[in-house]
C-alpha cells in the first residue's frame, strides 16, 4: 500500500491516536509509563484541529487561546470529532520537547528544541563554542521526540488491538461525556 | 528555521535498501556528482541538486561536516522557473489576435491554439528568472531513516525521485499503519488493517 493509500485509508488511526494521547494527558497528570523510554509527561498546549467526516461531509473546528479549557475542542469530541492536529509537550527528565503534530500525515511542525541545545548553553567556559555540537545536539533532540512519539503511538496500538480496547474505548466515552458536562 | 537553527518541521521517511560496502565514499561521490548546478544562465525550468547544510552556494562536504557520526546532513536546493498562468493567458491571447487579423480568421482551431499556448509558455519560462527554495535533510543511517525540513507534498515527491536517482535507495514515508507495523505482532497488525473508525462520542 503506498502513503496516499495508507493516510487515505488509515489516516481515522493517526487522529484516534491522538484524540486518546488526549484522554491519556489528562489521566493521572498526564504521567505515561513506555517500556523503553521510562516515564513521560504529555501536556496539550491551547491549539487543536478537530476533523469529522470526508469530502462534503467534511467538518474542521480549530481551537486556540492561551487561558482557554478548550471548551469548543471539547464540544466538537462530544460532537464526534477526532483530534487531527494538537500542540503537544512531552517532558522527560526535565526536558521539554513543543511540537505540533499532524495526524493524518504524521508531520510534526514547529518543534521548540529544549533549551540545552540553544547556542547560550552550549559554550564552554571560555566563551567558544562549536557549531557541529551544536547541530549534533539538535539533531539529538529531534530524534528523541520521534522516539519518544513513535513508542506513544506503539502503545497506542497495542492497546488499539488488544481485548482491553473496548474497556479503554469505554473510558474514553466517559472522559469525552464528563468533559461535556464541565462545559 | 531548518535543522541548524529555530524551530523546525519536518517528515520523516524510512530509507529501504543498503549502501554499498565503501557507504561513506560512496556517499561523498554521489554527493559531489549530484550537486546542484545553477539555471539562472540557462532555459532549464528545473535544478534540483545537493548543497551544504543552510548555505545557497556551493557543496563542501566538510562545512559544516556533510557525514557527522552516523548521519549525513546537507541541503536540497530546488530551482525553479515559472510563469503565473494569467501572464501566459494574457500573452497568448495577444499573440492570438494578432495571428488571427494576419490570416483574416474568426478563430484558431483548438491543436492551433495549444500550440501557441505552448510556444508562448516556453518564451516566457526562458525569460523568468529561477526561484531558489532550499530544505535540509538529515540522514541516519545507522536507522535507515531520513528526516525531510520543510516542504510539502510536492518536495516530498521531487525528493523520492531525486533520492532514488543519486543514492539509487527507496524513501518511504512514514505513515501510521508503517510505523504501527513496526511495534505490533503479525497479528495485532492484521487487525489494526481491518480495524473500522472507533466512535468516541
Amino acid at each position: 500500500m503506498n502513503y496516499l493509500d495508507d493516510i487515505g485509508d488509515y489516516g481515522f488511526v493517526g487522529q484516534e491516536f491522538l484524540t486518546w494521547l488526549w484522554f491519556k494527558s489528562e489521566q493521572r497528570g498526564g504521567a505515561v509509563t513506555l517500556a523503553e523510554a521510562g516515564d513521560i509527561a504529555i501536556t496539550f498546549e491551547k491549539h487543536m484541529v478537530l476533523e469529522y467526516g470526508v469530502d462534503d461531509y467534511h467538518e474542521r473546528v480549530i481551537c486556540s487561546g492561551l487561558n482557554t479549557q478548550l471548551n469548543e475542542a471539547r464540544t466538537a469530541l462530544r460532537h464526534g470529532k477526532k483530534l487531527e492536529q494538537a500542540r503537544i509537550k512531552l517532558s522527560q527528565f526535565n526536558t521539554e520537547y513543543i511540537f505540533t503534530f499532524a495526524a493524518r500525515t504524521f508531520g510534526f511542525k514547529n518543534i521548540v528544541l529544549p533549551r540545552s541545545t540553544q547556542p547560550e548553553t552550549l559554550m564552554g567556559p571560555d566563551g567558544t563554542g562549536t557549531e557541529g555540537q551544536e547541530l549534533n545536539d539538535r539533531i539529538e533532540a529531534i530524534e528523541t521526540v520521534v522516539r519518544l512519539f513513535y513508542e506513544l503511538f506503539s502503545l497506542f496500538c497495542t492497546v488499539r488491538t488488544s481485548a482491553g480496547w473496548d474497556e479503554e474505548l469505554r473510558a474514553i466515552r466517559r472522559w469525552v461525556h464528563g468533559a461535556a458536562e464541565r462545559v | 528555521m531548518g535543522l541548524a537553527r529555530g524551530s523546525v518541521s519536518f517528515v520523516r521517511f524510512k530509507v529501504d535498501g543498503s549502501l554499498p560496502a565503501d557507504g561513506e565514499d560512496f556517499l561523498e561521490e554521489r554527493l559531489k556528482l549530484y550537486t546542484f548546478r545553477d539555471i539562472d544562465n540557462h532555459t532549464d525550468e528545473l535544478s534540483v541538486g545537493w548543497v551544504s547544510l543552510g548555505r545557497l552556494w556551493g557543496l563542501d562536504l566538510n562545512y559544516p561536516p556533510a557525514l557527522t557520526g552516523d548521519h549525513l546532513v546537507a541541503s536540497l536546493r530546488i530551482d525553479q522557473r515559472k510563469v503565473a498562468p494569467a501572464l501566459i493567458n494574457k500573452f497568448v491571447q495577444k499573440e492570438e489576435a494578432v495571428i488571427l487579423k494576419q490570416k483574416q480568421i474568426p478563430s484558431l482551431t483548438r491543436v492551433e491554439r495549444r500550440k501557441l499556448k505552448n510556444k508562448v509558455r516556453a518564451h516566457l519560462l526562458a525569460k523568468a528568472v529561477p526561484v531558489a527554495a532550499m530544505y535540509d535533510i538529515c540522514w541516519n543511517l545507522a536507522e535507515s531513516s531520513l528526516l525531510l525540513c520543510g516542504g510539502n507534498a510536492i518536495i516530498e515527491g521531487i525528493l523520492e525521485d531525486f533520492f532514488k536517482q543519486c543514492f539509487d535507495l527507496i524513501l518511504i514515508r512514514d505513515s501510521p499503519l508503517e510505523i504501527a507495523a513496526i511495534g505490533l505482532s503479525e497479528e495485532q497488525a492484521s487487525s489494526l488493517r481491518t480495524a473500522s473508525p472507533a466512535v468516541f462520542a
